[in-house]
């Protein structure tokens, strides 16, 4: 049998394999790591990490929808000194690279976090989230304005040391290829997609908002045709590599995303479906390959 | 509940004091409770 490639190059760094996990999905991999064999995997995206803890939203933060979910827990998150003394620690017993997703409520905030981690060996890369739909302040309009997605590339840019930041991108946009570009413009070294969409759920017996933050964010299954779509115009309109994220619930999800554009997927809600999910996907991919003779992933990165 | 397992943060309920995992007044129902004494959170 001849050997299988499944390594992929992302912004420099070369992965085992193309799958990772959506940010807020594995935490940093601490409860996982009970469930699945979490150094299989390409990267573990973790959390959103911020300056100083936050709360987050009050509950109801989550609701079951058709072939999916919405949820806005609002970034909750014990801040960057806990990451760091806890999760970063546990992460780096691991033989896993780790993408550390950085959220905050003005560009200030991003780059105290980024200044903690730009010299830590620890750190493959940088996801910054521009794009959570459950945070008011500060972190949607960075990803729905070009002009303002550009300019906070690029202070994250010049505070991240010589690590990639990659954009996160929300699919809340008339135009996906004007965001990418301006991210892009701004020196972004990659960009993943899609966050998730907004979307709203009414209890008509109770007659109230079932979530506490009246909309919250649609992701699983229900959205990844969307992601598909979303991942094909963005990465058409670039030269910097996509992670593909959106509904990811079989190999065949993951390479559908690969031949729309993305060197790299992500696996969100299915973890909570799946734990083994994500090993599932791999060992998909492995045996898509061997029945349709591919012997290289990166050959069908793009072909779309 | 969504992951069950203490990852997504989707069942936290809002406690007195900080939680020792989260550093903030929310704790996961999942994994720190799902029974908390009455005193220890707001309800």
């Amino acid at each position: 049998m001849s050997s299988l490639n499944l390594t992929v190059d992302f912004a420099g760094h070369t992965f085992r394999n193309p799958v990772t996990v959506a940010s807020g999905t594995f935490g940093s991999g601490m409860e996982y790591s009970r469930y699945t064999d979490i150094e299989k995997l390409g990267a573990i995206t973790t959390k959103g990490v911020s300056d100083k803890p936050w709360e987050g939203n009050p509950a109801p933060r989550v609701t079951e929808t058709p072939s999916g979910m919405m949820n806005a827990i609002g970034l909750q998150n014990p801040g960057i000194d806990v990451f760091i003394e806890r999760d970063l620690k546990f992460l780096s017993s691991c033989d896993v690279p780790v993408i550390v997703n950085v959220c905050g409520h003005s560009a200030e905030e991003y780059e105290a976090v980024l200044e903690r981690l730009s010299e830590d060996d620890r750190v493959s890369m940088f996801e910054i989230n521009v794009s959570c739909p459950n945070v008011k302040q500060g972190a949607i309009q960075f990803g729905t304005d070009p002009l303002m997605l550009k300019d906070i590339t690029e202070r994250c840019k010049a505070k991240a040391g010589k690590k990639p930041v990659i954009m996160k991108l929300t699919p809340n946009v008339t135009s996906i290829a004007v965001m990418a570009k301006a991210a892009e413009e701004g020196g972004a070294d990659g960009l993943s997609l899609i966050n998730t969409l907004t979307a709203m759920k009414i209890d008509i017996y109770r007659k109230k908002f079932v979530l506490a933050n009246k909309t919250g964010g649609l992701s699983g299954p229900a959205i990844h045709p969307v992601a598909v779509r979303m991942v094909y115009e963005a990465s058409h309109a670039v030269k910097i590599p996509v992670i593909g994220m959106g509904g990811v619930a079989s190999y065949e999800d993951a390479i559908e995303l690969m031949m729309a554009g993305a060197t790299m997927v992500a696996v969100g809600m299915m973890n909570f479906t799946d734990p083994g999910i994500t090993m599932k996907i791999i060992d998909g991919i492995e045996k898509y390959m061997r029945d349709t003779g591919l012997d290289d992933i990166r050959d069908i990165i793009g072909i779309l | 509940m969504a992951c069950g397992v203490g990852v997504c943060l989707g069942c936290v309920v809002k406690t007195k004091n900080t939680d020792e995992h989260s550093r903030v007044r929310n704790a996961r129902i999942c994994t720190e409770g799902p029974v908390f004494a009455a005193s220890e959170v707001d309800i």
